[in-house]
C-alpha cells in the first residue's frame, strides 16, 4: 500500500527549487569561464574543464543541497540537475572564457 | 608552430569592455521597458466566468455525489439536467451558423498579437542598433584571439573587413565579440535582473496561446449537453446505504 503512494508536488516550491538550481548553474558556468580564462586553457581543455567542473558542482548540489533526496525537490531530478542546462549554460561559459582569456594574455 | 600576433592591450579596455557593458545595460533597459509596456492582467467578462464555474460545479457533482442521500441526489440531478439543457448559464448567445469567425476581427486576439509584436520589436530594435554601432565604430581590425579553434567557414563572418585571407580564424574582429555576448549574457541577466526578462517572455507566451486557439474550440452548448447526459447516466451509490449495519459490524 505505502509503496504505491503517489508523490504530490506543490508547484510554487518546485519552481523555487528550480530557481535556486538555476542560480547555482549560472554562477558555476560564469566562474568556470573566468577560471579557464585565467588558466589560459585552449580549445578542448577549456570545454573539458567546463564539463567536469559543472558535473562536480552538480554532484555537490545533489549530495549537499538535496541531501541525496533530489526526487522530493524536483520532478525529474537527474535530468534537471545534470543534463538539462549543461548546453544552454555553455555560451555564458564561453563568453567569460573569451573575455578573461583576452584580458589575461 | 604558428605565428602569434601581438595585439595592443589598449584594445581590451576600449573595445571589449565597452561592448559588454553596453550590451548588459541595454538588456536591462529592455527588460524594464517590456515590464512597463506590458498591459496588466485582462478582465474576463463575468458571464464567461459564470459559465466555466457552473460547468465545474456540475463536474464536481458528478465526481463526488456519493456523499448525498437519495432525495438530495435526485433534486440536484434534476436541477443540473434542467440548467445544463437551458441556455441560462451561456456566456453569449449561440449563433446557428457554423462559419468560423475571422480571428482578426476578435479584439482579444488583436491585443495578443499586438503585445507579441511589441515584445518582438523590443527584442530586435536594440540588437540591430548595437550591431550597427559595433560595425560603425569597431570595424576593420582584429580585437581578440579566441581560446578555441574554429573552422574556416566562420572566416567571412568573424573576420569581416579584415583583408588578410590567410589569417588564423582564431583572431576575430569586434562583431564576433558582439555575437559571443549576444549568446552568452543570459546568466548575467539572470543574476542581475532576477529573471525579469525571462518571466515577461513567459507571461507573453501564456497570454497569447488561449486567444489564438479560440475558433477551433468546441461550442459551449455541446459541452453542456454532454455534461447533462453524463449526469443522467450517474449510477448513484450513497455512502449512507446500510451505514447502521456497517457501523455495528465494526464495533461489535
Amino acid at each position: 500500500m505505502s509503496k504505491k503512494r503517489e508523490l504530490i508536488y506543490y508547484i510554487p516550491n518546485i519552481e523555487s527549487n528550480k530557481k535556486d538550481l538555476q542560480y547555482v548553474h549560472d554562477v558555476t558556468s560564469l566562474t568556470l569561464g573566468i577560471g579557464s580564462g585565467i588558466l589560459t586553457l585552449e580549445s578542448y581543455k577549456g570545454f573539458l574543464l567546463y564539463i567536469f567542473g559543472y558535473t562536480a558542482v552538480n554532484l555537490l548540489f545533489y549530495f549537499v543541497c538535496c541531501n541525496k533526496k533530489a526526487a522530493s525537490f524536483f520532478r525529474k531530478p537527474f535530468h534537471e540537475i545534470f543534463l538539462e542546462d549543461i548546453l544552454s549554460d555553455m555560451p555564458g561559459f564561453v563568453m567569460m572564457w573569451c573575455l578573461t582569456y583576452a584580458l589575461v594574455r | 608552430m604558428e605565428e602569434e600576433l601581438v595585439l595592443d592591450p589598449q584594445l581590451k579596455y576600449w573595445v571589449l569592455i565597452p561592448i559588454s557593458v553596453v550590451m548588459v545595460l541595454v538588456g536591462l533597459l529592455r527588460s524594464s521597458f517590456t515590464a512597463l509596456l506590458s498591459p496588466g492582467p485582462k478582465k474576463t467578462p463575468y458571464k464567461k466566468i459564470r459559465e466555466t464555474q457552473f460547468l465545474r460545479r456540475a463536474e464536481c457533482f458528478r465526481a463526488s455525489n456519493n456523499v448525498l442521500d437519495v432525495n438530495q441526489m435526485e433534486s440536484r440531478r434534476n436541477y443540473f439536467i434542467e440548467k445544463l439543457n437551458s441556455s441560462e448559464y451561456y456566456s453569449e448567445k449561440i449563433s446557428t451558423d457554423d462559419t468560423p469567425k475571422n480571428p482578426f476581427t476578435d479584439s482579444s486576439t488583436n491585443d495578443a498579437l499586438m503585445s507579441m509584436m511589441k515584445g518582438n520589436l523590443l527584442n530586435y530594435i536594440p540588437q540591430s542598433l548595437i550591431m550597427a554601432w559595433v560595425n560603425f565604430f569597431f570595424a576593420d581590425f582584429i580585437v581578440m584571439k579566441l581560446p578555441f579553434p574554429l573552422t574556416d567557414g566562420f572566416k567571412s563572418m568573424l573576420q569581416s573587413g579584415v583583408a588578410t585571407p590567410d589569417l588564423n580564424v582564431r583572431y576575430v574582429s569586434a562583431i564576433s565579440w558582439y555575437f559571443v555576448n549576444l549568446l552568452g549574457l543570459k546568466p548575467i541577466y539572470n543574476l542581475l535582473g532576477d529573471n525579469e526578462a525571462m518571466s515577461t517572455i513567459l507571461a507573453q507566451s501564456q497570454q497569447t496561446m488561449p486567444n489564438i486557439g479560440g475558433p477551433g474550440a468546441p461550442k459551449v452548448d455541446k459541452i453542456f449537453q454532454g455534461c447533462a447526459e453524463n449526469i443522467k447516466l450517474i449510477k448513484h451509490e450513497s455512502i449512507f446505504d446500510g451505514i447502521a449495519s456497517r457501523v455495528i459490524d465494526v464495533y461489535s
